[in-house]
């Protein structure tokens, strides 16, 4: 009797370890996030807009003709708009659940810390949805004339997985919450910035090829314009952006410190 | 033989640098048992519950929970388990409704059930005046009926308390005992840790002292007084300018004790039951703050 009472009770109704239990838990770590942010979405979404709305205003007055001929300065609005909405409100939630102890709640629940990154995925991808909705609305609005490719959300997803495992790396490797802030914002932007997406590889600056033959940035930017341009990406591109979104997140999830915090 | 709630077995937590929080730590948790944990800040206490919950790893040592490695499956282990952490780890922007809901759903429970869970606890730690109300604007009874709640939600057969009574009023802290002994009723067992020795004595059926890292005793509250001090306590004064300044003499018996005081010609003192405060001063040592 006791026996059946010490197995059975406890455990609840959807089995450890299972599937079932895989996902309820990404999308309770996804409701969590979701459930504090949603009265301020909107404001998160203009905070991840201003810098790259502005870039794009600045890059079309300085080359006007780029922007009529071509989508590249779109392409970096949409991919450096994506790493800030997610770099920045993944990276500031998990430096707070981090720091602020609210992870350690989480780690004495049954729970996977594979689950937190996927519910944390999931709401990076929230933000980044919103934001690519609000960039191409905006483009369309300044006059620009895009298909959108099927692959296209495909690969803004490959983007958003990327970013989002090499922020959890970054948030497990800082040593407090201020470096991490700091760290955090400034490492994705200038990163994007640096790698040949808001021009192509072949007009970019020698660091900037240098960086783009390892940055998987450079081949979302390609592959995206071509996106947008109603083709298929290339097959290396489509590789590059699969692969850096496997290993960035397996090391970000892997690196997520659960426990010792 | 079924297995055994908790089964801790020589754990011990070394943190870099060398400092040993807890050393060799072995005891265990039976079927209904409350298992008190005494001892001074820094004793080693919360390190060990936090082994216990994964939250931390042990150096050495193993930890089973019903049987489960928790070092070799901790989700399992969890799922057999409740937690109130020593500080209030919430969701501070999240309602109460919400963070039980979502809470109950990490635990194991369907969407469903969590939700029926959810309003189920608000009934029965009577939230219903603040469940709309987020953590951070709550009082810190308030939080305390949260953090119990949370820990409930699967109604687990082991609750781990960490000082789940500190800083509260004498209210909120009967309310909280109240309830730990109806878990105790409903099967489950507990290890609690706390600072206030009324509290042990009212609530444990065994108590372990700690001290620098490692278990001094461990016995029921009769046991510890029968082997570390004896049942009586004879006080007196032994200079009558000074009331405050008195000292006490321990023994096994009423008589034992009045006769030591007529040879030692003490003519002015009272005896009474060894406290568990006396067997703690005296396992302790010169490290307490007392003096009798």
């Amino acid at each position: 009797m006791l026996e059946n009472e010490a197995h059975t009770c406890p455990r609840g109704e959807v089995a450890a370890g299972s599937w079932r239990k895989f996902l309820l838990d990404s999308w309770s770590i996804f409701e969590i996030k979701v459930i504090v942010t949603r009265r301020h979405l909107l404001w998160h979404a203009m905070g991840s807009l201003i810098i790259p709305l502005s870039l794009f205003y600045w890059a079309t007055a300085i080359a006007p003709e780029r922007f009529e001929t071509g989508f590249r300065i779109l392409v970096g609005t949409l991919i450096l708009g994506i790493g800030q909405a997610v770099g920045a409100n993944v990276g500031q939630w998990t430096l707070m659940d981090r720091f602020t102890r609210r992870l350690r709640l989480l780690i004495t629940m049954p729970v996977s810390k594979a689950s937190y990154a996927i519910g944390t995925l999931a709401y990076g991808a929230l933000h980044a949805a919103v934001l690519a909705a609000l960039v191409l609305l905006f483009a369309r609005l300044a006059g620009a004339d895009y298909d959108i490719h099927w692959t296209m959300p495909l690969l803004i997803f490959s983007v958003i997985v990327t970013i989002t495992g090499a922020t959890l790396v970054v948030v497990s490797l800082s040593p407090d919450l201020n470096v991490g802030m700091i760290t955090n914002s400034m490492l994705g932007i200038v990163f994007i910035l640096l790698s040949p997406v808001f021009y192509t590889f072949d007009d970019a600056p020698r660091l900037s090829q240098w960086l783009g033959y390892i940055s998987p940035f450079r081949y979302a930017a390609d592959a995206v314009e071509k996106g947008f341009n109603g083709q298929m990406p290339s097959s290396l591109e489509i590789t590059v952006l699969a692969g850096s979104a496997l290993v960035c997140m397996v090391l970000g999830t892997m690196m997520l410190r659960w426990k010792d915090l | 033989m079924p297995p055994l709630p908790l089964v801790a077995k020589s754990v011990s937590k070394q943190y870099p640098g060398g400092l040993w929080a807890n050393r060799d730590i072995s005891l265990t948790i039976g079927p209904s048992e409350i298992l008190g944990l005494l001892g001074p800040n820094g004793s080693g206490k919360t390190t060990f519950v936090r082994q216990i919950t994964t939250e931390t790893s042990s150096t050495s040592g193993r930890i089973h929970v019903f049987g489960i490695d928790v070092a070799t499956n901790p989700t399992q282990a969890k799922f057999m388990m409740g937690v109130v952490p020593q500080d209030w780890l919430a969701l501070w922007d999240c309602s109460v409704y919400h963070t039980l809901r979502i809470f109950g759903k990490l635990r194991g429970l369907s969407g469903r059930g969590a939700a029926e869970r959810a309003r189920q606890l608000i009934d029965e730690l009577e939230m219903h005046s603040f469940e709309n109300r987020v953590f951070a604007t709550v009082s810190g009874g308030e939080r305390q009926r949260i953090m119990l709640a949370l820990a409930w939600l699967a109604q687990p057969k082991l609750l781990l308390l960490d000082e789940p009574t500190t800083g509260l009023d004498p209210i909120t802290r009967l309310e909280i005992w109240k309830w730990i002994r109806e878990r105790k009723e409903h099967g489950s067992s507990v290890l609690i840790t706390t600072h206030y020795m009324e509290e042990a004595e009212t609530l444990c059926d065994r108590i372990a002292i700690m001290h620098k890292g490692t278990i001094k005793e461990l016995d029921t509250l009769d046991g510890l007084r029968s082997h570390i001090t004896g049942e009586f306590k004879l006080t007196y004064a032994p200079d009558r300018s000074d009331a405050e300044s008195t000292k006490a003499v321990y023994g096994a018996s009423r008589d034992k004790l009045i006769k030591q005081a007529q040879t030692l010609g003490i003519s002015e003192f009272s005896i009474s039951k060894t406290s568990l405060e006396d067997v703690y001063f005296s396992v302790i040592g010169d490290d307490g703050t007392r003096k009798q």
